[in-house]
């Protein structure tokens, strides 16, 4: 009766339609968050972080990069330096060997204990064995080149000196994991804070805490990583609330993710960077001249505070400053000068005929740049033809060096960004060793003092004496311009802001989830 | 004898043209007043006939060029300067519209006069010829028309890479078959009639008899099934553009137009949905006059041509 009194009453009416809209909002809110108390949180990073065959199939269809189930024995620390990690230790014993002590106590998620065996065994049956050629001239291992010494030593033989080793396998995919394993049945046994539990492909993966990681606490009770490759889904899965943390929201919406209360944005400059690969080995852009006016034709400044919104660096070399040998500051500069490329062109071999530029059509931005591009550089009376292609037909192209221009870009997933050097710039380097050796070409690759600087860089162990060979190949790559830096990456990452816990690491596939919690 | 014969038959003749003539005047005219007795097709013949000025005029008209980028006044919403506004790159969206208008209705007529040609000629072979020949190329019919006509163009144009040209042979190649069904079965009534049996009889060759007798007797349903597949020609040059199977940068198509607007939808909504109402107005039309065309055209309506005379 009371009730009914209640509801007969104007008052009490909007009472009750307040209460309901206030239980809505409250229940809103509460969708509005998929980070529940109990420690689960759902993550988007910007790749599918599902898939077999050629993507994720050595894993068993999971990314070893963000999930965090699996780990190598080398980690990276914030000041791109390699650490201890499944190691505790490493030395040099000569100029190509290289002893580590492995880390006693460290258990895997079936509870065994991790033993030089199962370093071998991943090393020889698995990385090296399985992932093809690739493999040899990243990490400068052969075959049989891994050895068991005790129960927690192991010995690495490179194929060459080579300083930047265990920076190199400090990556997410030179993971350790025993003979039980097998991992392209998706039967994953890492020794990381999390365990594979579930996948659907092409939708999400589920991990679960691991109780005995050997590194301490785990927060987070679960974690799901979804697969939102678009970027204004990842951003409507964050704002809508059904993801927690997503990693590069849509840059056109970074405004307004910013002005919002519920929500975190945290960014840093990653070690990645932005640039145009030029073909110095096909008319018109084997002459020097036009590559000087096409770096004097553009302005990096322009690009990152027009297309990037801000989210970026102006670039003038091709290497990340992030990484401790990357030379910005002492490197030629192309300020943006129409006249003076006017004049390069006006002296150059270039004939009027239009250039090709390639472009990869998941490149974020790609288009937009490369029309900036376009049009700059008819402005100093170089007409480009774009064409924007899946990543395969740009490999084909590219292999066959036919193309002037590709917008490509280049980031190093590990402390050590030597292979940068070594594969794009360095003649026996995968962009250049096949045109190199059929045709006595390449793509980008000056040869003589560059490739002895690259070596000489590449096999130092002197921080000093690396950084100046380093320095020097840079310098000498922007005078020539081989390239045009275009900008150096930063990444974002968006979140529910009730979240804490969460460092940004220059490589984001490094970023740790152990402290994660609302 | 004969010169009698003759002239009668002459005489005859020139009374069956007269006929023919006031019957074909009458129900052209009818047809017409038809056609414009309903709002509906009045409104996808504005349509259409606008978007065709468009297309012709656009790039005289256009206030600036569809390539000219400026960049600090990117994002501009509508204004006197820029009537739909600027896109992400400070390019005049009237403009990139406007030349875009060109290419999209140039390839809907390239492409739809491409599954013309191909499919009523199939269809005027196997129709006509019959037998195996028929069964043949009616089998190719069916396995063409087995295959989801846009996954198949998607397929296609995938194979041969983006650009608008390949995204026009892969669009032909998918449409014809409607057309080579359409044209054999009313091939196969027509030629039963008195009409192309006393050809027959008279010793004129097939090849004209196909071209003078059969093919005027095919022409409307084809004309009406034309009119409609330009919609759905712009809808699928739109959408594999949009993937980015289409144009390449700058060109102004309107998929890629609209593909480029979705990343700022909430913060400059006019680059997109420009483009996007321009689309859907055109395929509109097209559906529309289509529509009007097959209510006038198909001898089955005639009743109600007739109704409204």
């Amino acid at each position: 009766m009371d009730c009914i009194n209640v509801m007969n009453s104007t008052l009490s009416r909007r009472r009750l339609l307040g209460g309901l809209a206030a239980g809505g909002f409250a229940g809103l809110a509460g969708c509005a968050s998929s980070a529940d108390a109990d420690g689960s949180f759902t993550i988007i990073p910007h790749m599918d972080p599902t898939g077999s065959g050629d993507s994720w199939g050595s894993w068993g269809g999971m990314t070893p990069y963000w999930t965090r189930v699996v780990e190598p024995l080398v980690w990276g620390s914030d000041d791109m330096q390699p650490e201890p990690w499944l190691a505790s230790d490493w030395t040099a014993t000569d100029d190509t060997t290289w002893v580590f002590e492995l880390r006693e106590g460290v258990t895997f998620h079936n509870g065994a204990e991790m033993t030089a065996d199962d370093v071998v065994h991943s090393f020889e049956e698995d990385i090296l064995a399985e992932r093809g050629d690739f493999v040899y001239g990243w990490l400068h291992l052969e075959p049989g080149s891994v050895t068991k010494i005790d129960e927690y030593t192991v010995e690495f033989e490179n194929t060459e000196p080579f300083s930047g080793f265990p920076g190199t396998i400090a990556h997410n995919m030179i993971d350790i994991q025993p003979p039980e394993a097998d991992r392209r049945a998706g039967d994953i046994i890492g020794t990381g804070p999390f365990t594979f539990e579930e996948k659907t492909d092409g939708q999400q993966l589920r991990v679960e805490r691991f109780a005995d990681y050997w590194g301490g606490d785990v927060e987070p009770t679960e974690l799901t990583f979804r697969a939102a490759e678009d970027v204004m889904t990842r951003t409507d899965l964050l704002e809508s609330g059904e993801a927690d943390i997503i990693f590069d929201p849509a840059k056109s919406r970074v405004a307004s993710l910013r002005d919002r209360d519920d929500i975190t944005l945290w960014s840093t400059q990653s070690s990645g960077s932005n640039f145009v690969s030029i073909n110095l080995y096909r008319e018109p852009t084997d002459d020097a001249d036009l590559r000087r006016a096409l770096n004097y034709a553009i302005s990096q400044t322009e690009i990152v505070d027009t297309v990037l919104e801000g989210i970026g660096e102006p670039a003038r070399g091709p290497i990340s400053t992030v990484i401790d040998w990357a030379a910005d500051d002492e490197l030629p500069s192309y300020e943006h000068d129409r006249d003076t490329a006017r004049e390069l062109v006006e002296r150059s071999s270039y004939d009027g005929k239009e250039l090709s530029c390639l472009v990869k059509n998941d490149m974020d931005d790609g288009r937009d740049i490369v029309q900036i591009l376009q049009s700059d550089f008819e402005k100093i009376g170089v007409d480009v033809d774009v064409e924007v292609l899946e990543d395969a037909a740009v490999s084909d192209r590219t292999d066959r060096g036919e193309f002037h221009l590709e917008v490509d870009g280049s980031q190093s997933n590990s402390p050590a960004a030597d292979y940068i050097m070594w594969e794009n710039f360095h003649t026996m380097g995968i962009s250049n060793k096949d045109l190199y050796e059929t045709e006595g070409t390449g793509l980008h690759n000056l040869g003589g003092e560059v490739d002895d600087l690259i070596e000489a860089g590449f096999q130092s162990t002197d921080p000093d004496e690396k950084r100046e060979a380093y320095v020097d190949a840079q310098r000498r790559i922007m005078e020539e311009a081989v390239v045009i830096p275009l900008f150096y990456q930063e990444y974002t990452v968006a979140a529910d802001a009730n979240i804490d816990g969460f460092d940004l690491h220059p490589i984001d596939r490094l970023v740790e989830w152990r402290t994660l919690k609302t | 004898m004969n010169e009698s014969n003759g002239g009668l038959e002459a005489a005859l003749r020139r009374r069956y043209e007269r006929l023919a003539g006031r019957y074909r005047s009458t129900r052209n005219s009818r047809a017409v007043a038809a056609f414009c007795a309903s709002p509906l097709n009045l409104a996808g013949l504005v349509i259409v006939a606008t978007v065709t000025i468009a297309a012709v005029l656009g790039p005289i008209v256009a206030p600036y060029d569809p390539a000219s980028q400026d960049l600090a006044n990117r994002l501009q919403g509508p204004s006197l300067a820029h009537p739909f506004g600027t896109d992400q790159l400070g390019r005049d969206v009237l403009s990139r519209l406007l030349h875009g208008a060109r290419l999209s209705l140039g390839i809907a007529v390239a492409v739809t006069a491409i599954r013309l040609v191909l499919g009523t000629t199939i269809g005027l072979v196997a129709g006509y010829a019959g037998g195996w020949v028929d069964e043949f190329l009616m089998r190719l019919v069916d396995v063409q028309l087995a295959f989801p006509g846009l996954i198949l163009a998607l397929v296609i144009a995938g194979i041969l890479g983006p650009s608008l040209r390949n995204v026009m042979i892969a669009l032909a190649v998918v449409g014809w078959a409607s057309y080579a069904r359409i044209v054999r079965g009313s091939v196969l009534s027509t030629k039963e009639r008195d009409f192309v049996r006393a050809a027959q009889l008279m010793g004129v060759s097939r090849f004209r008899i196909a071209i003078r007798h059969l093919l005027p007797n095919v022409a409307s349903p084809v004309i009406v099934l034309a009119t409609l597949n330009m919609g759905t020609v712009i809808l699928g040059t739109a959408g594999l553009s949009f993937i980015g199977l289409g144009a390449q940068p700058p060109t102004p198509e309107w998929g890629t137009m609209l593909s480029a607007g979705r990343y700022h939808l909430r913060d400059a909504w006019w680059i997109a949905n420009v483009p996007g109402v321009a689309i859907m107005l055109t395929v509109l039309g097209f559906n529309l006059l289509g529509d009007g065309l097959r209510d006038v055209l198909d001898p089955k309506h005639d009743t109600a041509i007739e109704k409204t005379a």
